[in-house]
């Protein structure tokens, strides 16, 4: 559509535990925004956030100096909101619904005691209660119980898990910015690895950590005329695929035939490039099997070619396709795959530390183990 | 056995005894897609369940009373599935 673009990003540091409040760390990684795209708070009349985010739309714009706001929305899903904050910005800027609009995340899950599962209500009333009493308590669990099944149906291996684990860590190696910008990760480190969820070990599992993001949307005319080159929004999807279900796709008929399926059928309908155009990508990777899901969901390669896709530096930099050049959640921050958005953009910009040559087109992709969203930003 | 994990920390303290603990999911031989999670009843049949449990591995429901108006289901591994048939036609 290329009717909104991007043109101020803004983070604040990462790491396993910051003292600040999830309202502050929002307000900072904002202003930076701001800052970023040369536009003063008052200009703002739009935020966009995920239902999961715990600041309030009048909290944020009375600590950010934010006037008269005339379009707010949030998406739901969790992991699954991130892409669509910005996909539904951009559509509500081109529908003249607003000017300058604010998508962000902000998130503290370094802590064990703010995490779901840690929760212990008696009684679940809903889909979970066919599962949780059992010992699927936990995100992992969940995929971990379709990894097997897809490592048992297409061959996928856990080098294959792994390519996944160690391409992110290489990636963080070069951000300074990212939590494990200092740890290097061997596959003997790998396999040498503490299970959390058999097959899973645990460096398939993302970071949990503390910080918060943000983007600042503005029309495509007047794009050009703030510091920074703009990332255009070229095409967005949401999906969900028949007979899905958040993250318990293992009582699906089709079960491993994931959210971006049906995502991706539409993003691609809408965009101007295929999938074998695009260099590199933001892949949501809470789990590294996730990242195989979403290879093949959205046409990289082929149904059940995920695993093979990674070898020979295949998703590294100088590979077919950079994945998560930042990092990713599995090695920079987890924020519910913000960051992969932000990076998203830098690749655009040209200023990654993990940097692809001659990028036009960037992809980036939320949860495909819940309804989902994917967006391809354009030079 | 359409797919299971194994468990090797305790996520919650009533799972602390038994680890590792492997949950299962259960495609019903009769009533196939359907699918169920549960746990693996290791008390009976077979002690060595980390050789035997694989997928498409055949199991027969048992029942586990937790109190007096919870009852979950678990699945004993089991040598095949034609004889379950023939003695629960």
């Amino acid at each position: 559509m290329d009717r909104a673009a991007i043109v101020g990003i803004g983070t604040t540091r990462f790491a396993r535990t910051l003292p600040e409040s999830e309202e502050e760390l929002a307000v900072k990684a904002i202003q930076v925004a701001l800052d970023d795209a040369g536009i003063s708070a008052s200009e703002v009349d739009g935020l966009v956030s995920f239902t999961t985010e715990s600041t309030a739309e009048d909290i944020l714009a009375l600590d950010l100096g934010i006037g008269e706001l005339g379009f707010f929305a949030r998406v739901p899903h969790g992991g699954g909101s991130g892409c669509a904050t910005v996909g539904i910005g951009a559509m509500a800027i081109a529908a003249g619904q607003a000017q300058v609009v604010v998508a962000w995340r902000s998130r503290k899950r370094g802590s064990p005691t703010n995490r779901p599962w840690a929760r212990t209500e008696t009684v679940l009333e809903d889909l979970y209660q066919w599962s949780r009493p059992y010992g699927l308590a936990r995100p992992v669990d969940d995929i971990a119980t379709l990894a097997r099944r897809y490592m048992h149906t297409y061959g996928a291996t856990r080098d294959h898990l792994a390519n996944v684990a160690l391409t992110c860590r290489q990636h963080a190696n070069r951000n300074p910015a990212a939590i494990m910008a200092n740890t290097p990760l061997s596959r003997e480190d790998y396999f040498a690895a503490r299970w959390i969820s058999e097959p899973l070990c645990l460096f398939d599992n993302c970071l949990e950590s503390d910080g918060a993001a943000a983007v600042v949307l503005v029309q495509s005319d007047r794009a050009r005329d703030h510091p920074h080159p703009p990332a255009y929004v070229h095409a967005f999807s949401q999906g969900i695929s028949s007979e899905t279900l958040t993250m318990t796709n293992y009582y699906s008929p089709t079960a491993l035939r994931s959210q971006a399926w049906a995502c991706a059928d539409k993003l691609w309908q809408r965009s101007d490039y295929k999938a074998s155009d695009i260099r590199v990508a933001q892949i949501y990777d809470a789990f590294t099997p996730e990242v195989l899901f979403t290879l093949e969901g959205y046409g990289f390669c082929g149904a059940g070619e995920g695993g093979p896709f990674t070898d020979n530096g295949n998703i590294g930099l100088g590979g077919h396709l950079a994945v998560n050049t930042s990092g990713g959640s599995l090695s920079e921050v987890y924020l519910h795959g913000f960051n992969l958005i932000i990076e998203s953009v830098r690749q655009i910009r040209g200023t990654s530390t993990a940097q692809v040559a001659d990028v036009e087109s960037s992809f980036v992709s939320s949860s495909d183990c819940v309804p989902t969203g994917a967006l391809i930003l354009r030079k | 056995v359409w797919s299971f994990i194994v468990l090797h920390r305790p996520v919650l303290p009533a799972f602390e005894a038994g680890l590792p603990m492997p949950v299962v999911v259960v495609e019903l031989d009769l009533a196939q897609p359907i699918r169920m999670v549960g746990g693996l009843d290791t008390g009976t049949v077979r002690a060595d369940w980390s050789r035997d449990l694989v997928i498409g591995a055949p199991v027969q429901v048992t029942f586990r009373t937790v109190t007096t108006d919870v009852t979950l289901v678990d699945w004993k591994l089991v040598d095949d599935l034609d004889s379950l048939s023939a003695r629960h036609p």
